[in-house]
């Protein structure tokens, strides 16, 4: 459902990633899939790399987000559908070179489904039978929730489909759990 | 110690802030009276501006965003300068009161300084005072070339 004024977030995405550096596209989708297999043997139990990756994309995001402001120059956000768009368009955009697209939200406008058609960490790559409980490109999921934390929202973001499982498209599920307010600093309350 | 001419625009000081209000960086360049204890300063400063932050909001007559609503105050003999990122990292600098709203100038220090220099820094931690050599430096270039900065 396209909505008046997401057309922006397209340009801008554009705009941004004409700006940044970029790096050989083989040489990221090699690093990416050697962490991966280094993971694999080290941790053994898929569940535990799942989690090791989504830990690893939490750090990633937490110091993301300041280089993302910094280019982009977008301000904050009025809702959680405003922020759905920029993770979208201008956020993947940027990082990756590819946009998703934001489909599914629920009723009360909490949750919404990231889709990807491409996604150049997965580019190339073939994950045997045995590996269906694997969520390859989970650390994507650890940067959206690092990222938006530090911007005052607490997401769940797990992977639903993967083309490495057959899927037509990647879909990464987006979950708002809590907006975090301004509460007084530590700093500043009594010991 | 920097020599100034009277009258001319000066930076004073510079506080770096953050999303939990603990003073990650504090840095002088022509304070004349220095603080008796800089720690209580600081903590001080980050409350003041706090509650501020929040004052401003609330008596805007129409509604503000509250990190970018508050600019900068002004004294008699100092202009103190705010810049809020939506990520809580707060900039504080004190000038001389003639110098112009420092706010691009703010933001630059953030895109260009702060998040080269620290941010994408993998051995600084969050909530860590700011040690790197690489942003002290890039920080001093860039102070003293600001029109601002009178050496």
């Amino acid at each position: 459902m396209a909505q008046k004024g997401a057309r922006p977030y397209d340009r801008i995405g554009e705009q941004v990633f004409a700006k940044v550096d970029k790096i050989n596209a083989e040489l990221f989708t090699l690093t990416y899939g050697s962490i991966v297999t280094q993971l694999v043997k080290d941790y053994e139990d898929l569940g535990e790399v799942n989690t090791q990756l989504e830990k690893m994309g939490y750090n990633i995001g937490v110091r993301l987000i300041e280089e993302f402001l910094a280019r982009s120059n977008v301000g904050r956000c009025a809702d959680f559908t405003e922020t759905a768009e920029v993770v979208a368009k201008v956020g993947f955009k940027m990082f990756l070179g590819i946009t998703a697209n934001v489909t599914d939200w629920d009723a009360e406008k909490k949750e919404f489904s990231l889709v990807l058609d491409d996604n150049p960490l997965t580019e190339f790559v073939e994950l045997p039978e045995s590996y269906n409980k694997l969520w390859y490109a989970n650390i994507l999921c650890g940067v959206i929730r690092g990222a938006l934390e530090m911007v005052q929202m607490k997401v769940e973001a797990t992977y639903v489909k993967c083309v490495l499982h057959g899927h037509d498209a990647s879909e990464i599920r987006v979950v708002l759990k809590e907006i975090l307010t301004d509460e007084i600093p530590a700093s500043m309350r009594d010991e | 110690c920097i020599a100034f001419a009277r009258g001319a625009n000066m930076i004073l000081n510079l506080y770096i802030y953050n999303k939990s209000g603990f003073c990650i960086y504090y840095e002088e360049w022509n304070r004349k009276k220095p603080s008796s204890n800089l720690e209580e300063e600081q903590k001080l400063m980050f409350g003041m501006l706090f509650s501020l932050r929040a004052f401003v909001t609330k008596t805007s007559p129409k509604p503000i965003d509250p990190q970018t609503g508050f600019h900068y105050y002004k004294t008699s003999s100092y202009k103190l300068h705010f810049y809020e990122t939506p990520t809580s990292v707060k900039f504080v600098v004190l000038t001389d009161p003639h110098t112009p709203d420092l706010r691009e100038e703010l933001k630059k220090l953030y895109s260009n300084i702060f998040v080269e220099y620290v941010v994408k820094n993998p051995l600084y931690r969050a909530d860590q005072p700011v040690k790197c050599e690489l942003f002290i430096q890039a920080l001093a270039k860039f102070i003293r070339f600001l029109p601002s900065f009178s050496s």
